[in-house]
């Protein structure tokens, strides 16, 4: 499996929005800072899903307002 | 930065527009079915970066941002980001002024937070009789939107039409829903679902976004009413909602509320 980083992650990102090195902070609120609205959030989650072979559980996904909650999200779903 | 709030005056155009060209506020509040006041403000991004190339940014910055969010502002070090930032709060102190209208305060005295959940509150400085009104916010694209309502909650969506909505579909609706969004809306598919997706995020926003899923908020009843589609939903917690949608150019637009009927929507599906 990939490593999970906040790297890999924001690389992701950058695949739907365009995205700056300097975006690349854990805590980069995702909406605001990052610019993702909830579609381009969806667009991630279902490539972040079929690159590490994972399914996110639902309601994780409604916690989530940064980078860094997205990459602990995927941690402990990709842990499941 | 040198900033004088007292003289500055937010610029009205040609950055302001309605939601649609012509004020329908009352006629938005007939559709959610609410009775008290409710103010929509819509700007394109694009005319608000013409602003401040065009009148300074510190001048637009001081007229609209109160002093803690122009420190927030100034920690975003990209234009870029300024510029996509700065149209939330704007268009949001923009839709509380329209619902407050003599009793507002400037919009620089009127401060936008996000709270824990991540919906905005307004506070205002100084001394105001009216109730705080709600308010929501949406970006999408080049377009950033607010709606601010008195006396109930209120959500709103803008979402720019996607092509690639159908590979989520399955995220956000079921196909019945689709089916019921495409019959009520004669439109195509994309389109559709593209409504459907704008009534249940702006419902999402009424009911709690940190608590109820796309597929937890179902569509009930979909009916045209002009070139509005009035749609009937339910919540995780069985609450009825109202979202009214409508596409304009290439943007969804939709708003939403708690539904003060819930028997004349008819049957769920």
């Amino acid at each position: 499996m990939k490593e999970i980083c906040i790297e890999e992650v924001a690389k992701v990102i950058g695949e739907v929005v365009p995205l700056s090195p300097q975006q690349v902070q854990a805590d980069a609120v995702l909406g605001e800072d990052i610019m993702l609205d909830s579609q381009e959030m969806l667009r991630v989650v279902s490539r972040l899903e079929a690159l590490f072979k994972m399914r996110f559980e639902p309601r994780r996904l409604l916690r989530i307002r940064t980078l860094g909650d997205l990459t602990d999200a995927l941690r402990a779903d990709a842990a499941l | 930065m040198n900033s004088h709030p007292g003289e500055a005056r937010p610029p009205r155009e040609p950055i302001w527009q309605d939601l649609r060209d012509n004020p329908q506020h009352p006629e938005l509040a007939r559709l959610l079915g609410i009775s008290g006041r409710l103010s929509a403000a819509h700007v394109q991004v694009s005319l608000v970066r013409s602003a401040l190339e065009t009148n300074g940014e510190e001048h637009v910055v001081a007229a609209w941002l109160s002093p803690e969010e122009r420190s927030r502002y100034a920690t975003l070090k990209q234009e870029k980001r300024r510029v996509e930032w700065l149209p939330g709060r704007m268009v949001a102190k923009q839709a509380v002024r329209l619902l407050l209208g003599k009793e507002s305060p400037p919009a620089a005295q009127i401060v936008i937070r996000r709270g824990p959940n991540g919906a905005p509150n307004v506070t205002l400085a100084g001394e105001l009789s009216a109730p705080l009104p709600r308010v929501s916010i949406a970006h999408s694209k080049d377009v950033a939107v607010a709606l601010a309502a008195t006396d109930a909650e209120c959500g709103v969506d803008v979402q720019a039409v996607e092509l690639g909505t159908d590979q989520i579909r399955a995220r956000f609706a079921t196909t019945a829903e689709v089916e019921t969004m495409a019959d009520a809306s004669q439109v195509s598919r994309t389109l559709a679902l593209n409504l459907l997706w704008g009534a249940k995020e702006a419902a999402r926003k009424v009911a709690g976004a940190t608590d109820c899923t796309m597929l937890q908020m179902r569509l009930r009843h979909v009916r045209a009413d002009g070139d509005h589609l009035v749609c009937a939903l339910t919540d995780h917690e069985g609450r009825a909602l109202r979202a009214v949608v409508f596409q304009r150019h290439a943007y969804c637009y939709a708003a939403a509320a708690p539904a003060v009927e819930t028997t004349a929507e008819g049957p769920a599906k």
